[in-house]
């Protein structure tokens, strides 16, 4: 088990900046936004919890494309089923690597820039949470959509089409957290929301991009 | 004798064409089974659905005497498949490539003396040759004990006496009980103990 964990951090490792890829569109949308409007302080503040949420939503689907493509291509897939590990299981480490390699660096980003743009204390508190509890559901939500495109020329487009209407819920709940902290109220509602879509989809989501894997694959 | 892999009335289609239409295999321990035909009549797929990786429309498939499910939770995965793509990381080392694929199975991931050239081992395993790929991937197949080995094409991309080499290989492992479908274009320099022709026709 050890070895198969390590295989997937040297994986990512390996294509590190390419893993990247998702923090630079993160921190480009984010920067991007004050600039094309009024650069009012109360301005900011008010649509902070969008943007933030906005552009965690398109980095992350920047970066589904990587997650099985490259393995499908390579023959992983039946060397995956012929082993004595359960698919969704392997596909389950795939995850968390990712998430680790392109949602942990959107989370930081994302911290510093609530900062940058003049949030309250409570508010950057927020986003920090919410994006923790909202990046990971993204990525196990993607992985079905990017199992299901996995090997299709520009399935990119495909992928995030599939998607978007699964990432609304996230984006509903993870930006109505920052805006009742920034309004000064209780966020646990929205946070433990986003915690039980985690949980759920951490559950479901091998499962279904083993499947989808599979179907794909015949 | 049970047979250590079988299968009862396959029937399968790809598109609305029937590749098989009640077909039946046994494949027992040290037996090498190569299936010929033509391109496209689905000896792939065949190969597939004996390796398990994808469930046939209709048919039984047994694994020593019993309904076949899946490979997971066995110990040490009993069956290796080679297709047309390895499933060896073009980015990462031979070593680390072997590591992985060993723990995938359930084997002690440590490096062993194979068919390996020792030199290649800190290799990128993309930076191999075809045939040097085509080598890495055999030897780990040969010492890993599964008791069935599928291999599609595995003499592509070896030179002739890197092809005959791997054939005597081969023979060794089946006369440790070790049983051999290989679906090859190639002539062989011995004979199979069984050939299945396969048409698509009946």
């Amino acid at each position: 088990m050890g070895a198969l964990w390590i295989r997937e951090l040297r994986s990512y490792w390996q294509s590190r900046f390419e893993a990247l890829q998702c923090l630079a569109v993160f921190s480009v949308v984010l920067l991007l936004f004050p600039l094309g409007v009024d650069p009012e302080p109360e301005l900011l503040r008010l649509m902070a919890p969008a943007v933030i949420w906005g552009s965690a939503l398109l980095a992350c689907v920047f970066g589904l494309e990587t997650l099985f493509r490259q393995d499908l291509r390579e023959g992983w897939l039946e060397q995956a089923q012929t082993s004595i590990w359960p698919l969704p299981l392997l596909l389950a480490l795939r995850m968390v690597a990712h998430w680790m390699f392109t949602g942990v660096p959107v989370v930081l980003a994302g911290v510093l820039g609530a900062a940058a743009l003049g949030m309250s204390e409570p508010g950057i508190r927020a986003v920090g949470w919410s994006l923790l509890l909202g990046t990971p559901s993204l990525v196990a939500l993607g992985s079905v959509a990017a199992a299901l495109t996995a090997n299709l020329t520009g399935g990119a487009m495909l992928s995030a089409l599939l998607v978007l209407p699964l990432y609304v819920p996230v984006l509903i709940f993870g930006a109505s957290a920052i805006a009742l902290a920034e309004a000064g109220q209780g966020t646990d509602a929205s946070l433990y929301l986003m915690g039980c879509s985690l949980l759920l989809s951490i559950l479901l989501a091998p499962l279904a991009s083993a499947a989808a894997l599979k179907v794909v694959a015949e | 004798m049970t047979p250590l892999l079988s299968v009862r009335q396959l029937h399968h289609e790809r598109g609305d064409r029937e590749l098989f239409g009640g077909l039946d295999v046994d494949i027992h321990g040290g037996e090498i089974l190569q299936v010929v035909g033509p391109n496209g009549h689905g000896k792939s797929t065949l190969l597939r659905i004996l390796a398990g990786l994808i469930r046939p429309d209709v048919g039984t498939l047994a694994w020593r005497g019993r309904a076949f499910t899946s490979w997971e939770d066995e110990p040490v995965a009993p069956l290796m498949w080679l297709g047309e793509r390895p499933g060896w990381a073009a980015a990462h080392s031979v070593e680390h490539n072997w590591r992985y694929l060993r723990s995938l199975r359930g084997l002690t991931p440590d490096r062993e003396a194979c068919w390996i050239d020792p030199a290649w081992w800190p290799r990128r395993f993309g930076d191999l040759s075809t045939g040097q790929r085509k080598r890495a991937s055999l030897a780990f197949i040969e010492i890993s004990g599964a008791a069935v080995w599928f291999l599609d094409e595995p003499l592509s991309g070896l030179d002739v006496a890197m092809s005959a080499q791997w054939q005597s290989r081969m023979q060794q492992a089946a006369s440790r009980g070790t049983a051999i479908v290989l679906v090859s274009h190639d002539a062989l320099t011995f004979s199979p103990d069984r050939v299945l022709t396969w048409t698509g026709e009946y």
